[in-house]
Formats: C-alpha cells, structure tokens, sequence
C-alpha cells in the first residue's frame, strides 16, 4: 500500500495534472447539467439540487471506485513479471487489493479536500440524506462496487494470459463502456424505462450510479433489496471467474519477455 | 520551409504508421469500436434529452446535431494528424528527443506530425457521412455560410493544433503529457454542446480565453448565419494569437531541454 502511494507521487507535475484532471473531468459534467438545468428547470424526476448533488457525490465515488492498480495487471503477464510475483510467498489477489486499497486511500483524501473546496468556495445546492440508514447502506454498496470493479478489473487483466500483444485496447473498450453506462455523465434512471431495467441487470450501474441513488433516496424497500441482490450476484459470479481464469491463465502463461 | 519535402516526410511517416497500426488488428476493431461506441452514445444521450425539449440553448435539433457532429469532426481530424503529441513523452524520459533535434527537420514538424491515426481516417468517414446528412436537414443553408463553415473548421484545426503545440512545450518542462491531454479533451469536450448553453462568465471564458467555443462552436454559428463579420475577424484574430503564443512557449520549451535522461 505504502509503495503504491510513493510509486503514484514522484512527478508532481504528473500528479498536480492528474489532479487538475480528475476534478475538470466531473466539473464538465456539472456545468454541462447546471447550464442545461437553468433552461429546462428539471430533468425527469430530478430536481437541480437532487441532479446537482449525484454529479458532485460523482466526484468522490469515481475517486473510491475507479482507482485502481489492477491495470498493472496485463502488463506483469505480457512483460513476464508475472513470474518474479509467483517467486514470491504472495497471494496475487491480495497483492492487488492491497494495491488497489492505497490507491484509493490516496484518491479519496485527494477528492475528499477537492469536494470541500468546491462545496466551500462554490456553494452549489447538496442534497443531505437525513434517513442514517440509506446513508450507512449506500457506503456498504460503494464498498461493494469497489469489489464488483476490482474482479472485473481484474478479469480484463487476465485476458493477457491468451492475448498479451493485445493489452491497451479491451481496456479502453471497456473504459468507455462503463464511462457511459455507470452513470458518469447522468443519473441512469432518465434513460427510458425498458432500457433502465435492463441495464440494472449488468455490473455497469452498480459501480456509480446505484450508491450514489440509493443515497439520494431513488430506492428504497423491495427495489433497494432487489437490486443489492443483483449486485451481490455479481460479486459472487465475477469472483469465481476471476479465479477460474487465473487457474487457466497460469496453465497458458509462457513467461513472454523472460 | 520547403512544403513539398515535408509533404513526402509526412507521407512516409503515415505510411509506416499505418503498417505499424494494421499488424495489431484485434486491438484495432476493438479501438475502433470503442471509439463509435463513445460518439454514439454521447449523441443518444443529447437525443434523449432534447427529445422532451426541442431545444438545446435556442437551438433546434438538427442544429444541435450538426454542431455535435462538427464538434466530432475537428476532434477526430486533429487525433488523426496531431497522434504523435500522444508519443512524445516517452521522447523525452529517455532523452529520445535528442534525435529529432539533430534532424535538417523542423522539431516541431517531426513530433506532432510523427504519427498519423489510422482508426481516426476510419471513425473519421462516418462522421462526415452523418454530417453532410445533417447539414442537409437544416432549413438555411447559404453558399457563404458553408464557406465560412469551412474556414471555421480550418481555423479550429489551427486552434486544436496551437493545443497540442502548448502541451508539448509543458511536456518538456514537466515531464507530462497524459494528464496535460486528457485535461485539453475535457475542456474541448464542453463544445460537444453550443458554448451558448453556457452562463457568463465561463462562456466568454471557453469562447475567446480558452478558445473552445471559437474552436468547435463558430463553425456553425456561421453557417446558420449568427456570426456577424466583425466577430468572424476576430475569431482568426484570436487564433492567431494563440498559436503564436504556442510556438513561443514551444522555443522556450526547446531552449530549457536538458537531454538530462540521454
């Protein structure tokens, strides 16, 4: 976790950019929606303040679940590091999570202060969810997105085992997808209805959108326990397969670059 | 400069980019998809939200839509020929730069122009396709407003150009570029819009201090006939400025270089 942190601040241009960029990235999208909201007074059935407020609580849960070392992954199998971790008495799984887990840790102080500072110099309208109970199960379900991103990060990663020249453009493929998907640019739940229901149904919402609308009050009784289902079934189903393929993988890895 | 002897360079640079490029063609589909993916999504998510409205800042919805797809237009043209700001980090670290300077070449020339973007002359057809379809659902249309269209678009290339120039002399300093890029297609992504959505001050901000709105908006703002003249002269005027300023700081930049990693 330690070296994860030194490892992610020896520029700091790179990290002062980095920092620049992860605000600018949400701020976009915020004063895309509070200058569409000016025009059109509410989308759906979200007030300014209730729209406002998810594309603000973007910025710290896209810090939390989108960070993530597990990227690294693709390139220990196609360079053939691979080899000096399986040397090692370490569990790989947990090596990444760990390094996944101060990557975070340094994500969320960053997004954390930024937020603060934004909220303080700023003062956009925040909704503030009084029922402590959706509070506390919205920060269990953004425990459990990190999980759902983690294994299908890692996943990706494993793919390499089969295709290591080929390491940059699933990734992208995939960061696209769940750019979109996830709920970083709107909150899902304008989409139409059809269509909504459907995406519910993969691992996409769950990494963004869900936690931050359970927070914001969207679900609540057999919904909320329905689609927190749906989400443990994801966890449960990518955790096997990452385990699985790493089982396969390890049989196919040929320790290229060695 | 001698126009025809860098003409051949670029040629020969593209040709080897490309044969680089199609050797990886797994990776090239699924770029190529995600790259789609991106643009229609964006699009349909604007549809969506203008289909309750039927505006979008003043704007109808074919407007909107061809202001979406020129924004498209000038970001995918400057990614297929300007892809080399994207390599030249690495030039840097390892002191690779070195050899690009001692080239009879103008360093500039060589870095932006050293890779040419196979899947964005792919994405880039569509795109003018659905353009051109656009264009022809929008009810006033002037031979001098699509002129000015396209020395607009000209322009804005100019402006994507000074862009990438100003992220290369910072790339020299800093040692960065990812971020520095990824931050330039945040701010450019606020035109996927018309900078008219936008409230006072930051849209005078985006339009001519970080010239966004000049960049992908006054394209269309002039072809539907609401730029007058005077702004027009100043748009290029602007341009011209900032890509002045960009080619200052660039041998500023080259000035500072220290080779340090050579």
């Amino acid at each position: 976790m330690v070296v994860s942190l030194k490892g992610d601040t020896v520029y700091i241009a790179s990290v002062l950019a980095w920092r620049i960029r992860s605000v600018l990235r949400v701020l976009v999208v915020y004063v895309l929606w509070s200058s569409l909201l000016l025009s059109y007074g509410s989308v759906s059935d979200y007030s300014r303040t209730a729209l406002l407020s998810y594309v603000l609580l973007t910025m710290i849960v896209q810090a939390v679940v989108f960070s993530s070392r597990t990227i690294d992954i693709s390139n220990d199998i196609s360079s053939g590091d691979l080899t000096n971790m399986l040397l090692k008495p370490v569990n790989y799984f947990k090596y990444y999570l760990a390094q996944d887990l101060g990557n975070k840790a340094m994500n969320l102080v960053f997004s954390l202060a930024e937020f603060s500072l934004f909220i303080y110099f700023f003062k956009p309208p925040l909704f503030l969810q009084s029922d402590l109970v959706l509070s506390g199960i919205s920060i269990l379900l953004l425990v459990l997105a990190v999980f759902i991103y983690y294994f299908l990060n890692i996943i990706l990663g494993f793919f390499s085992f089969y295709n290591p020249e080929n390491v940059w453009a699933p990734r992208f493929l995939f960061f696209v997808i769940v750019d979109f998907l996830a709920g970083s640019l709107f909150p899902l739940d304008i989409l139409p209805p059809m269509f909504f229901k459907l995406l519910m149904l993969t691992p996409f919402p769950y990494f963004l959108y869900f936690p931050i609308a359970v927070y914001l009050g969207k679900f609540i009784g057999v919904s909320l326990v329905f689609y927190s289902f749906i989400g443990l079934v994801w966890l449960f189903v990518l955790s096997r397969l990452a385990v699985v393929l790493w089982r396969r993988g390890l049989k196919a890895y040929e320790a290229w670059g060695r | 400069m001698n126009l025809k002897r860098y003409l051949k360079i670029w040629y020969l640079t593209t040709a080897n980019a490309v044969m680089a490029d199609v050797t990886k063609r797994f990776s090239l589909i699924l770029i190529l998809l995600g790259k789609a993916i991106r643009i229609i999504l964006f699009g349909l998510f604007l549809l969506l939200l203008l289909s309750g409205k039927k505006q979008l800042a003043g704007y109808s919805i074919d407007q909107a839509t061809v202001f979406y797809l020129t924004f498209n237009l000038i970001d995918t043209l400057s990614q297929l020929l300007l892809r080399g700001t994207y390599y030249f980090r690495n030039l840097v670290i390892k002191g690779d730069l070195d050899y690009v300077l001692i080239h009879p070449l103008n360093p500039l020339f060589s870095v932006l122009f050293s890779h040419t973007d196979i899947l964005d002359f792919i994405m880039l057809w569509p795109i003018l396709f659905a353009l051109i379809y656009s264009l022809g659902q929008l009810s006033v249309l002037t031979l001098i407003g699509f002129v000015l269209y396209l020395i607009l678009i000209f322009n804005g290339l100019i402006l994507a150009m000074a862009f990438h120039v100003l992220i290369l002399s910072m790339a020299i300093t800093t040692y960065e570029v990812d971020n520095t890029l990824m931050i330039y297609r945040d701010l450019s992504s606020l035109g996927r819009v018309p900078v008219d959505l936008y409230r006072e001050p930051l849209r005078f901000f985006i339009t001519f201090i970080l010239p966004v709105g000049i960049m992908v908006t006054f394209p269309v703002k002039a072809l539907i006939g609401l730029l007058n003249p005077f702004i027009i002269i100043i748009s290029v005027f602007v341009t011209l400025v900032f890509f002045r300023m960009a080619i200052v700081f660039w041998d500023r930049a080259l000035r500072s270089y220290s080779s340090a990693s050579s």
